[in-house]
């Protein structure tokens, strides 16, 4: 009788903390996902699917456990990088007035070139003056949120 | 683009484990892993170098639906970086060579 208990006990337990491991891999995935929440809204899909990346390598409930916070408290200082970052980009740009009659003046998305980051924050302006004087340059998507939402 | 970066101890770890084989693209988790440099100070790091351009990152090649996981981040010092980091590294007599303690 004392042994049928033991196996009784043992495999109890055994669902028990295979159970409470599976939650616990549950709030990891919930917290890393959360922490994302701390970035900026176009920096918040990657920076999601790189930690969950990460915490799908991590052996080992606690483990999981442990990155998930550390990302939770991590996040506000990469958001305060990528703050740091667009503030530095908007430093960066200067308006400059040409004194030129523009025939044609086009915009286009950067499909091929440059980083990722560039691709989805910058738009190619290409203007072609009366004297035909071509010129083009990179514009920073933002310069255009304005006029958007007007 | 080139700035400078406060690096700590950790982060001095996490450079030289980059820097020894700097063609190839690390994971924050091997990165991790390898340098017992946790995701709440590594990330943060990551972040500082690719902003100061000392690293640069994308995604692994793969089709997250076809794999059934998140695509991996990877990271690698540019050339910048990899000059800076020895720098660093060297002024603190952490170099890639013999160890401090050991000379």
């Amino acid at each position: 009788m004392g042994y049928l208990i033991d196996i009784l006990i043992g495999a109890a337990s055994r669902i028990m903390t295979g159970e409470l491991s599976a939650h616990v891999e549950a709030v990891a995935r919930w917290i890393t996902s959360k922490a994302a929440d701390y970035l900026p809204p176009d920096d918040r899909e990657r920076f999601r699917e790189e930690w969950l990346a990460h915490l799908n390598e991590t052996p080992g409930t606690l483990r999981k456990l442990w990155h998930a916070l550390g990302c939770h408290l991590g996040a506000g200082k990469v958001a305060g990088v990528l703050a740091q970052q667009t503030k530095r980009r908007h430093e960066d740009v200067k308006i400059l007035t040409v004194e030129k009659s523009v025939r044609e003046a086009k915009l286009f998305l950067l499909h091929h070139h440059g980083h990722e980051y560039f691709r989805k924050h910058s738009l190619m302006l290409k203007v072609l003056s009366e004297d035909e004087l071509k010129a083009w340059g990179i514009i920073p998507r933002w310069a255009f949120l304005k006029k958007e939402g007007e | 683009m080139d700035q400078d970066v406060r690096l700590s101890e950790r982060g001095l770890r996490v450079l030289r484990f980059m820097i020894d084989q700097p063609r190839i693209a690390r994971s924050g988790a091997e990165i991790s892993k390898a340098t017992k440099v946790g995701s709440g100070t590594l990330y943060p790091l990551l972040a500082r170098l690719e902003a100061a351009g000392w690293a640069t990152s994308r995604w692994e090649d793969i089709d997250p639906h076809e794999a059934g996981r998140p695509r991996r981040r990877l990271y690698k010092l540019t050339g910048v970086g990899q000059r800076r980091a020895r720098e660093a590294l060297s002024r603190l007599q952490l170099g890639t060579g013999v160890p401090a303690w050991a000379t």
